[in-house]
């Protein structure tokens, strides 16, 4: 608004200048107008007061009836150009009328002069003619020369007219030249300046100088612009001052939780070498368990069942019963370091998936539980008309350890009864085990997977205690899990094994 | 070669030297009394305005003047201050210069430095019956003869087609005219300024009769061929001066009728009154030599300069500094 104001200012002062300017040439015109037809007029009277004064001279010498009626002509013509000439021209009035007043002398003189007759050789004037005469010669001939004088000084007035048009044209001109370039150097400093700035300032903002600033000198658009600007930069530089701020914290934060997580990799590197420390010792344990703690077990099983074959007839009933606990108690001890083992050793193997065909395993578990499944007039069931794929004698220990439990684990007086489905879907194979045997209570769902979890005493259902640990420790290591459903018909395990990619596609 | 060829040979290059110094200004003679302070005779009348101006303004000390105003009573008087070496420089009227030419005195006219046709009046006396100009017939009118005042009372007597023969006409002089007229030795007086306002001022019942602008009355400045010798350059600056003062008086009226009331001892409604009579303005025209032409004839025939010798009044005009200071107002063409 303000610069539409300020414009509207200067067009109109423009304008007004221009008008000014127009008015005066057009006063100077007029003006010189006029002189020229004041001239026009004077130079016709002077013509006259110049015939006059001739005839006046033939007069004097010739006395001339024709001169004479010419010369009172002209001076009635004379006296009306005058007229004309004070009328255009009052500002010399008071000398035109002194011209008319010696114009009316020089009649009256001549009117005296009307007598006068033929002059020349021969022919003697009075001393009152030629003195009426002379008066009447010096009347026009001063009038005459106060007609050139007011003539010169008229030429002279419309030639400063003149000068004056010019000089108002000529500053008319300029004005409005410099109207014309106030206006644009006004424009320029009003728009072009501010923007001119606010570019500048945009980009040494964007490059970084968040202090930088707009000039907001003025309170109109521009400046309006420019103090939104500044605001807007306000803004902006407060936040990068907080974002700066959080980042220097959050520098901070990751230096301090980079030195955290260095102390806790040092300290996990500690642990690590006290593990791989403790692995070592567990791999010797290990190597002992099964090594060095079998070898005299086989030898006193060995030695237990030789006794018993070849001192069996020197043993009296109690002394069989004491071999038969020792034997069992070392067969036992056999099982749970086999066990324990087997266990121990998932640790250290590396799973390289290959297709198993579920059905043949099933047969391979199926003789292998023959006896397990004679002895317990077991029936084992599947439909396993499927491939799977994983570690082949892994999931076949996970397979034999679920059916070996279902068997064991039956109902007293109740002949187990074993199904092994296997299933499918576009990401998992799924092998199912159902028994009809004791079941589990659902509080001891996740504790039967434990290491060493015995839901009954050994007298009553035998076990070591680690057959479901090692089971769900092979299926997690083929990334699959392994759920339980029990009710009092009997439990239902549920392996979970996901397909790879590769398998998918087969 | 002859003898006297060589003879001519030898003047011709000596004439063709001294051509050469006069042309370069090498052989003019020194200005005459250029250091000392130049005289000028002023009559004390409105006529002498632009003089009085250009001294008040400083116009002449600017132009390089040293010029000295010494006042006089009437123009003649002026004139005869100059004819007798008192002063260099006069102001005066047509008819005392056409008495003096007539009379064989050489003098040069510069310029006209003003004019007014009424500046000659005919004061009456009251109770002289006067009451228009063909009641001066059989009365006393007293004049200043060998003036303008004189050529104006025969120049009104033929205009109102009365015979001067009719009209008892004798001398007055200046500081006669109060008395004069309040004597009643005279009903009627041709005078002009400044003795027309005094005698109005201070004769109970005077009155002027209507002007009427028959003499044009040119104002002249002159000097003496010889206290013009060398120069031209202080005519010049002078006429300069005269010049600027004219325009003084033309656009800045009030001051230079400050001026002259404070140099004639006049009121302001005297000087308003009399403001419109006169004309200021450098000239050298045609009419002044036809005015002063008809009056010389006038003189003659009246027979007023005895012995009166043939002159070329063109003669007397001596427009050189007016051609260098004020071209455009030489209008001479004879």
């Amino acid at each position: 608004m303000r610069i539409r104001s300020e414009l509207v200012g200067l067009v109109s002062a423009c304008i007004v200048l221009c008008g000014g300017s127009v008015g005066l040439v057009l006063t100077y015109a007029n003006q010189v107008v006029s002189m020229n037809n004041v001239l026009a007029h004077m130079r016709g009277a002077t013509r006259d007061i110049t015939s006059q004064l001739a005839l006046t001279q033939e007069i004097s010498h010739y006395g001339s009836q024709r001169a004479t009626t010419q010369w009172k002509s002209l001076h009635d013509g004379l006296r009306k150009k005058l007229d004309v000439i004070a009328i255009e021209f009052p500002k010399r009035d008071w000398e035109l009328s002194e011209i008319q007043e010696t114009i009316g002398v020089a009649r009256q003189i001549f009117d005296q002069l009307q007598t006068v007759g033929p002059s020349g050789p021969g022919v003697t004037r009075s001393k009152r003619e030629e003195f009426l005469i002379d008066l009447l010669t010096i009347q026009i001939q001063g009038a005459a020369e106060d007609f050139y004088r007011i003539s010169d000084q008229v030429a002279v007035e419309r030639a400063a007219a003149q000068h004056r048009m010019v000089l108002a044209s000529i500053a008319g001109s300029v004005s409005l030249l410099l109207f014309s370039i106030a206006i644009a150097l006004s424009l320029r400093r009003r728009v072009l300046g501010p923007i001119a700035n606010l570019k500048s300032v945009t980009r040494e903002f964007g490059a970084g100088s968040l202090d930088k600033r707009a000039t907001a000198f003025r309170d109109d658009e521009m400046g309006n612009l420019a103090g939104q600007f500044n605001l807007m930069a306000d803004r902006l530089q407060k936040q990068a001052e907080e974002l700066k701020s959080a980042n220097d914290g959050l520098e901070e934060k990751i230096a301090q939780r980079t030195d955290d997580l260095q102390r806790t990799t040092d300290e996990m590197k500690l642990v690590l070498v006290e593990l791989q420390a403790r692995t070592l010792a567990q791999e010797r344990l290990i190597h002992i368990l099964s090594h060095d703690l079998r070898e005299p077990l086989n030898g006193i099983l060995n030695f237990t069942r030789m006794i018993t074959v070849t001192q069996g007839d020197r043993l009296d009933g109690d002394g069989h019963k004491q071999f038969a606990f020792v034997t069992r108690a070392a067969a036992r001890m056999k099982t749970l370091l086999d066990d324990l083992l087997k266990y121990v050793r998932l640790e250290k193997n590396e799973i390289t998936p290959v297709p198993i065909r579920l059905d043949q395993l099933m047969t391979e578990v199926g003789d292998d539980l023959l006896a397990l499944i004679e002895t317990n007039g077991a029936s084992l069931k599947w439909e396993a008309d499927m491939t799977i794929h994983g570690d082949r004698s892994l999931l076949r220990l996970v397979v034999e350890n679920l059916v070996s439990n279902a068997i064991k684990f039956h109902k007293p007086g109740v002949a187990p009864k074993v199904f092994v489905q296997g299933t499918e879907t576009e990401t998992e194979s799924v092998i199912c085990v159902s028994d009809n045997g004791i079941g589990v209570p659902p509080a001891d769902f996740e504790r039967i997977f434990e290491l060493f979890a015995r839901l009954h005493l050994r007298e009553k259902f035998e076990g070591t205690g680690l057959g479901l640990a090692i089971v769900k420790r092979i299926v997690e290591m083929h990334g699959g899990s392994i759920g339980i459903s029990s009710s009092e018909a009997g439990s239902r395990f549920a392996v979970h094994l996901p397909k790879l990619a590769q398998q998918a596609g087969e | 070669m002859k003898p006297n060829t060589l003879l001519k040979s030898y003047r011709f290059v000596a004439k063709f030297i001294l051509a050469i110094i006069a042309i370069s200004g090498l052989g003019s003679a020194p200005p005459v009394a250029a250091a000392e302070d130049l005289r000028i005779g002023v009559s004390r009348a409105p006529l002498s305005l632009p003089i009085y101006v250009a001294e008040a303004e400083g116009y002449f000390a600017a132009e390089g003047v040293r010029l000295r105003i010494v006042d006089c009573s009437t123009g003649r008087v002026c004139l005869g201050k100059m004819l007798g070496g008192d002063v260099e420089l006069s102001t005066v009227a047509n008819s005392p210069l056409v008495f003096a030419s007539l009379e064989g005195i050489k003098f040069a006219i510069l310029a006209s430095i003003s004019s007014s046709a009424s500046n000659a009046k005919l004061v009456v006396r009251a109770g002289a019956g006067i009451a228009n100009p063909k009641d001066l017939i059989g009365k006393k009118v007293g004049v200043f003869t060998g003036t303008t005042a004189q050529y104006f009372l025969d120049s009104y007597l033929l205009f109102y087609d009365i015979d001067p023969a009719q009209v008892a006409i004798s001398t007055v002089k200046p500081e006669e005219v109060v008395e004069a007229l309040r004597s009643a030795r005279f009903d009627a007086l041709a005078i002009f300024a400044p003795f027309t306002d005094e005698v109005l001022e201070k004769v109970v019942g005077a009155k002027a009769l209507p002007a009427v602008r028959i003499v044009p009355g040119a104002f002249n400045l002159v000097s003496t061929p010889k206290a013009l010798i060398g120069r031209d350059r202080e005519i010049e600056a002078i006429l300069r001066a005269l010049k600027r003062a004219n325009t003084v008086i033309r656009n800045n009226p009030e001051r230079a009728k400050t001026i002259l009331m404070s140099r004639l001892q006049r009121s302001r409604s005297n000087v308003e009154s009399i403001w419109r009579e006169y004309q200021y303005q450098l000239s050298m025209d045609q009419s002044l030599l036809a005015s002063l032409e008809s009056e010389a004839r006038w003189a003659v025939r009246g027979g007023f300069v005895p012995n009166a010798q043939k002159v070329n009044l063109l003669d007397y005009l001596y427009p050189g500094p007016m051609q260098k200071v004020a071209p455009e107002f030489v209008t001479l063409f004879r």
